[in-house]
């Protein structure tokens, strides 16, 4: 099943979405903050990361820009976590390289929807 | 006896002298009269001349003063200015000394705001005056005008010699602004035109200082405002945050929990859940309303545009709205949807006004029937494109005409009780109407108490086109150079991830990009915008790119426009016999793809080039060739103007020649090379010379290319110049949009 690496800063959060996902089959790798985000990709090569994009060290776009400058971890595909409607946030995510986007809170069966979405256009036209 | 009288008698002729003599005497003191007469009358007039002119020279100093009021500067510098206004009339300009004082808020003292060439120990003793000390605080004890000639030195700590001075208070409506001084000699008389001057200065001041003030108290007004309103925006932003946090744990770990009862066996967990959890999203539609309301009031909304199918929107929603039809026993029924067609627009406003009106609907209707119908109107005469209308027609409790007025109007409610008995934020129907505006369109409302309700709402087809609309419109208005902006690509494809990877790629690299779905609508779009560029799918259900391509080329309108083939399928000449002036296969390579474009940029800003070189007839020829592409364009005839011309202005690139008399450009590039604002700016060098190692070595690294003239063709050599300039500016747009390339 596929590995998904979740980056998220707020326990309650990291705890609850891994957990759903866990409980859907899917192996999860968790980061704190962008810097630990962008290094565990490396390590871990993950099928998929969710990423926030208001986080400690390293925010989120900033993440994004890395993890798809680097040859290593640019194909991997990235869902962004962005706050509510706030204006310009999912444009600068999709900027950034992000391949989509999900609000917060969390709709769960839709993000599960964009994750396989995504998991199976695997590596499409770049 | 008397002698009689003989006219020959002495006597008569002592007395006829005498006679004479008085005559004489009276006729030289008539002269020696009328001379002083006269005197006295030049006197009279050189006074009157002087009055005049010191009458006139006060006018205008008054004048002065009085356009000095209306200036928009800060008040210190007012004072400034009007001082010297006073100062400049004639009689005062000899000493040109004074001051201006005003008093302090509540406090019985003057503060020195403005002087001039008073002596150092004068400045420092009177920063501040006490009401009552000096003339100057005697004046604004008395709030009389007040004349003193022979203030001394002693008075003050050293320094000031002999001297008079006027004191005018500054009034205004009865209240004391301030004091003007000016000084005068020792033993000046006080004279009633000068008072008046004064006093009239006195009273155009205190306009001066009250508008001054009232100006300050604006302006920290409009920052404190200002800084309140960013506040406000943080706060927002951050409250949101802060609040959406617990909420996505509370939705989040309810929701988890309603999973893991039901996977238990533990049902009778569910319905308690199921309350957290909608409880929880209530309170989150509450902050999403307010935040959303608070950043279409600030402006900060900005549209989502995309293509879509209005009846899978419409589905959609539908879906959504079920349950809250099933609550209050409602039936419902959605009619013209499934033909619509598609539309461009902000598909998560427009779902969300849509469901704003369907909850309505529902919440004020029970055991009628809720309507939802989808129809196509034609746009009035002279408008843009043609409007979708969605109606929410219900059966339920209805609006008087006084609720209906106010039914837009955030926080209010048709009734305050309906609040209670209802429930809702009060500001569902605001976002929507505002939400219909930001996008072009409008909602109008039909309701009659106790029969129902009916929302109309309307947005363009386009809203991207309905705003291209306005835009142009407004463009018309503007001078020409405003309209020209980026280069416009239509990306015709059916596959939505496609469509989304090129906008987003090339959007990057600064083209402004129109998407279409389909080929009738891709067509559509290439005549509304008429793009400069089209990327165009072969494979598409319906009408295939092949058929658009053909319709393009048809099209004497279009055809001119460049095609560029992506698809799958490799039958590269089939494209390039319909027309295409690129084929490549998917996936695409970006690099191509931005190679085939680049050719067909428009440069949206004009640039400068400046052309250094001695001989005017080859200036002339570039200016002329240049100016064709709408180029600024700077001539210097050596080096040295080149210099002195890009002091005062900006070149986006620089033509060079290398021998030219007085500096040639090899110094022109040693000294151009020293200034760090220079150096970004590419130059090409335009040279007959036949470069030898050492001028090459002397060059490189600061010029961008050598062009020889005897290398090309005139024609040639022009078009070689144009390409590499547009490319060097280009590079530079690029960079400065901070992106790579």
């Amino acid at each position: 099943m596929a590995k998904i690496l979740l980056v998220e800063d707020n326990e309650m959060n990291r705890d609850m979405l891994s957990r759903r996902l866990l409980r859907k089959g899917y192996g999860v790798v968790v980061a704190v903050d962008g810097g630990e985000g962008v290094q565990k990709a490396a390590t871990d090569m993950p099928d998929l990361i969710l990423l926030d994009m208001s986080l400690p060290v390293l925010d989120g776009w900033e993440a994004a820009r890395q993890l798809k400058a680097s040859p290593q971890t640019g194909s991997i595909p990235i869902i962004a976590l962005t706050a509510h409607a706030m204006s310009g946030d999912r444009e600068a995510a999709l900027d950034a390289g992000c391949d989509d986007y999900d609000t917060k809170p969390i709709d769960f069966p839709g993000l599960l929807g964009k994750i396989e979405a995504l998991l199976s256009r695997g590596t499409g036209p770049s | 006896m008397m002698p009689g009288r003989d006219p020959n008698s002495v006597e008569r002729l002592i007395g006829e002298k005498d006679l004479l003599t008085r005559e004489i005497w009276v006729s030289r003191r008539a002269a020696a009269i009328t001379a002083q007469l006269v005197v006295e009358q030049f006197e009279k007039m050189e006074e009157v001349q002087r009055r005049l002119e010191q009458k006139a020279a006060a006018e205008s100093a008054l004048n002065a003063l009085l356009s000095l009021s209306l200036a928009d500067l800060p008040l210190d510098e007012l004072l400034g200015k009007a001082l010297d206004r006073v100062l400049s009339t004639p009689w005062l300009a000899a000493r040109a000394q004074g001051a201006i004082l005003l008093a302090e808020d509540g406090e019985d003292s003057l503060v020195m705001r403005a002087q001039r060439s008073l002596p150092k120990a004068v400045q420092q003793k009177c920063v501040r005056v006490r009401f009552g000390s000096c003339l100057c605080g005697c004046a604004a004890a008395v709030r009389e005008l007040v004349f003193a000639n022979d203030l001394v030195a002693a008075e003050h700590s050293g320094g000031e010699d002999t001297h008079g001075a006027y004191c005018v208070p500054l009034m205004s409506s009865g209240a004391l602004l301030g004091v003007l001084t000016v000084y005068v000699d020792a033993e000046h008389s006080r004279d009633n035109a000068e008072e008046t001057f004064l006093r009239a200065a006195a009273d155009i001041l205190a306009g001066v200082i009250e508008r001054g003030r009232i100006v300050e108290r604006l302006r920290q007004a409009t920052r404190a405002a200002d800084a309140a309103n960013r506040a406000k925006s943080t706060f927002l932003a951050n409250m949101s945050h802060e609040l959406r946090t617990p909420l996505n744990a509370i939705i989040g770990y309810s929701e988890m929990l309603q999973e893991e009862a039901e996977d238990a066996g533990q049902e009778d967990f569910v319905p308690d859940l199921k309350k957290i959890q909608s409880a929880g999203r209530h309170l989150l539609e509450l902050i999403n309303a307010v935040l959303d309301l608070s950043k279409v009031e600030a402006g900060k909304m900005e549209l989502y545009l995309e293509t879509f199918d209005i009846g899978e929107m419409v589905q959609a929603v539908a879906a959504v709205a079920q349950p809250l039809v099933k609550k209050n026993a409602n039936s419902f029924e959605v009619s013209g949807a499934a033909d619509a067609g598609r539309m461009r627009a902000d598909l998560t406003k427009l779902r969300q006004a849509l469901l704003n009106l369907l909850g309505n609907a529902c919440k004020f209707t029970e055991h009628g029937n809720i309507r939802l119908h989808v129809a196509r109107e034609a746009a009035p005469e002279g408008e843009g494109g043609d409007c979708i209308a969605f109606t929410v027609e219900d059966t339920g409790i209805g609006m008087t005409p006084e609720e209906v007025a106010k039914i837009f109007q955030p926080f209010t409610q048709a009734d305050s009780r309906t609040a209670r008995q209802f429930g809702g934020t009060g500001l569902g129907l605001t976002i929507t109407e505002r939400f219909c505006r930001m996008m072009g369109g409008d909602i109008a409302v039909e309701s009659a108490r106790g029969v129902g309700t009916r929302f109309t709402m309307r947005i363009p087809m386009d809203v991207a086109l309905a705003k291209e609309a306005e835009a142009a419109e407004a463009a018309e208005k503007q001078p020409p150079e405003t309209a020209a902006s980026g280069t416009r690509v239509l990306v015709i494809d059916d596959e939505a991830n496609a469509r989304d990877l090129i906008q987003r790629f090339l959007g990057k690299e600064g083209f402004s990009v129109v998407t279409a779905s389909s080929g009738p609508e891709g067509l559509r779009l290439a005549r509304a915008s008429r793009p400069d560029a089209i990327t165009l799918d072969v494979i598409m259900p319906g009408m295939d790119g092949w058929a658009v391509l053909k319709e393009l080329k048809a099209d004497p309108e279009l055809a001119n426009i460049p095609v560029i083939m992506l698809t799958m399928v490799d039958s590269m000449n089939l494209g390039y016999a319909l027309g295409a002036v690129e084929y490549m296969t998917k996936p695409i390579d970006r690099e191509r793809l931005l190679a085939a474009l680049e050719k067909y940029r428009r440069e949206g800003t004009p640039a400068t080039a400046l052309i250094v070189e001695d001989d005017a007839a080859i200036r002339e020829m570039l200016r002329r060739r240049l100016e064709r592409e709408e180029w600024t364009v700077g001539e210097a005839e050596n080096g040295r103007v080149a210099l002195e011309w890009l002091e005062e202005n900006h070149a986006d690139v620089i033509l060079l020649d290398l021998m030219m008399p007085e500096m040639d450009g090899f110094e022109f590039v040693e000294r151009w090379r020293m200034r760090d604002e220079w150096r970004s700016t590419p130059i090409l060098v335009v040279t007959a010379k036949d470069l030898t190692d050492e001028d090459r070595l002397r060059l490189d690294g600061y010029v961008r290319k050598i062009i020889q003239k005897g290398a090309y063709g005139r024609e040639q050599l022009l078009n070689e110049i144009r390409s590499l300039v547009e490319m060097c500016v280009r590079r530079k747009v690029r960079r400065q949009a901070g992106l790579k390339g």
